[in-house]
């Protein structure tokens, strides 16, 4: 496979459990402010993928490149503090904390109390949680953490974020306005989303990598990719 | 839910009213209660400090450690060590004696204290070490008797030297007293303002979930290490203030059964509120001298209750619940008129 010199590149990723191999020399890059996506069935190991991308897991062999610099030596919080933030596929807010507060601790080094006050406000009125600002967010309903964990996710500024399965236990309503919300997203940021819900990935329209059993077996706009037969056979079970 | 709730709101503007109110029987007490009793809530405000270090890092990011008592032994022993064995000038050895056990205990914490926390040792794992570290600790102090006196102790430490007018002298009693009162108000209130903002909120991202921390950026095994020093640190500053201020050491200040006394006074003062841990200290050891003179045996009985009580009547701490039902009665009485 080409590998491309993108932003964010991973070259022969490998990640291994006992037997099983999650990731197997799988190649992937994604470019300033584009929007990717990675699908596939349940087990296809998108999620041991997103990790070795973001440095919670260290591929067995492969290598993972940001702006030409390695990452295998860096650590977790390292690795976000260069410019690559994270969305956890279950949920991971501070549920003890108010919905201000997680997005308030989301910034690293804040200039100052205005400086901290204005850009949490603003992150309120993006992720539509203004008028909830001192609820516990433990408090919030499921796509509501999933919104706030993508806001905390910003707070950073970053140039990469990686969601891993973001419209999870949403509705209908709340899955499009997801997309319309990362549509908006790709102006500050190059995204990867990780999905398992095909209509999500329709929506959303974007170059799509096709997962299964831990390497890609397609990839190109999504249409293409839903008409191809490998892909319905995947995601069909006829494999 | 109600639990998560209520242990993470900051205490309510009453609670200021119950410190205020401590804080001025604290400093009456020895015109009060008379120097005898003041002697003995002296040295429980000395025990409270590893209270206070013990919530700091136990309270503060939900890292419990059951070794707390060998910080405040190792500053106590330093103190002792360096005072005595050294052939020091008793004005200048006191105070060295201080510094000594206290960056001691320091050392201690920040060698065991960075392998473990950055080594990946958490939870309950992280708890099993230290109590290792324990019952370490005690043979240590037991068996190295050439230096630390075994279960003799060590007598004749000197008390700390102040200028005053007549040149260098030790303080009467109940300036001591209130010298001490402010050490231990003092560092309570000053950790108390560290942890109210923003640096408090980090903390508790670390007990809530430390991955998402650190992919937010947070360096967390770095602020584990200094949370578990500082904490060290201060019940260390409490162990040489206690052996200065007694003259002697014995191996009941370290070890298990203290480190387990210093939990309970934590759950029962209600963890995360720092100044509460201190109050139940104080009033827990003040009630153990008042029964135990009694009757020995009742006490083992009467902390196993309190205990219980801690954990089932007053899950938030006595400090909250009692905040809480002052408030209750304000608002009762402000329907009424
Ligand atoms: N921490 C782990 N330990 C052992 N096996 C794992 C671990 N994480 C994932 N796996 C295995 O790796 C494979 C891929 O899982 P995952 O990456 O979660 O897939 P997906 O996110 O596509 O559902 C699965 O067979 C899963 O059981
Ligand atoms: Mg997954």
């Amino acid at each position: 496979m080409m590998i491309a010199s993108g932003l964010l590149t991973g070259s022969h990723l490998t990640k291994r459990f006992g037997g099983i191999v999650a990731v197997n020399d799988l190649s992937i890059s994604i470019n300033l402010l584009e929007i990717k996506c990675v699908i596939g069935p349940n087990g296809a190991g998108k999620s041991s993928l997103f990790n070795l991308l973001c440095g919670a897991l260290r591929p067995d062999s492969g290598e993972l490149m940001f702006k030409g610099h390695s990452l295998s030596r860096l650590a977790l919080h390292e690795i976000s503090r260069i410019g690559i933030a994270r969305k956890f596929q279950v949920p991971s807010i501070f549920e003890s904390l108010s919905v201000q507060q997680n997005l308030e601790v989301s910034v690293l080094k804040p200039q100052s109390k205005f400086e901290l006050k204005d850009r949490v406000d603003q992150m309120l009125d993006r992720i539509e949680q203004s008028d909830m600002r001192d609820q516990f967010a433990g408090n919030l309903a499921h796509g509501q953490k999933q919104w706030l964990e993508i806001g905390m996710a910003l707070m950073s500024e970053p140039e990469v974020l990686l969601l891993d399965e973001p419209t999870a236990g949403m509705t209908i309503d709340e899955t499009l306005d997801t997309v319309k919300f990362i549509h908006q997203l790709s102006d500050h940021a190059a995204i990867l989303v990780i999905e398992h819900d095909m209509n999500f990935v329709r929506a959303l329209g974007c170059h799509t990598y096709v997962m299964h059993q831990g390497g890609i077996i397609a990839d190109g706009p999504f249409s293409g990719i839903e008409n191809d037969d490998l892909v319905q056979a995947v995601y069909l079970g006829k494999m | 839910m109600g639990r998560i709730s209520i242990s993470h709101t900051p205490l309510p503007k009453m609670s200021y009213l119950v410190i205020l109110l401590v804080i001025a029987f604290v400093y009456s007490a020895p015109l009060i209660v008379g120097t005898y009793s003041a002697s003995l809530l002296r040295d429980a405000m000395l025990f409270s400090m590893i209270a206070l270090g013990l919530d700091y890092l136990w309270g503060k990011t939900g890292t419990l450690s059951f070794g707390h008592a060998t910080f405040f032994g190792a500053g106590a022993y330093g103190a002792a060590i360096v005072s005595t064995k050294l052939g020091l000038d008793p004005t200048l050895g006191s105070w060295l004696g201080l510094i000594s056990g206290v960056s001691i205990a320091m050392l201690i914490a920040l060698v065991v204290g960075y392998f473990l926390i950055f080594g990946g040792v958490r939870g309950s794992y992280f708890t099993i070490v230290t109590l290792a570290l324990a019952v370490i600790s005690e043979h240590v102090i037991v068996g190295w008797s050439d230096i630390t006196g075994g279960d003799a102790g060590l007598l004749g430490i000197p008390p700390l030297f102040f200028p005053t007018l007549s040149g260098l002298a030790p303080l009467s009693p109940v300036v001591l007293y209130w010298f001490i009162a402010s050490v231990v108000c003092l560092t309570a209130l000053s950790l108390w303002w560290v942890c109210s903002g923003r640096y408090g909120l980090i903390l508790k991202t670390i007990e809530d979930n430390e991955e998402r921390a650190q992919a937010l950026g947070h360096n967390t095994s770095q602020h584990l290490l200094t949370v578990f020093v500082g904490s060290s640190a201060v019940a260390a500053l409490g162990g040489a203030l206690y052996a200065s201020t007694v003259g002697f050491v014995a191996k009941d200040i370290v070890g298990l059964i203290l480190s387990t006394q210093v939990i309970i006074w934590v759950a029962i003062g209600g963890r995360g509120t720092l100044i509460g841990p201190v109050i139940a200290a104080i009033f827990v050891i003040w009630f153990e001298q008042r029964i135990s003179s009694i009757n020995v045996q009742l006490w083992p009985l009467f902390m196993g209750f309190l205990f219980i009580l801690a954990v089932f009547v007053f899950p938030n701490g006595v400090l909250r619940t009692l905040v809480g039902i002052l408030r209750k009665l304000g608002q009762r009485l402000e329907h009424r008129v």
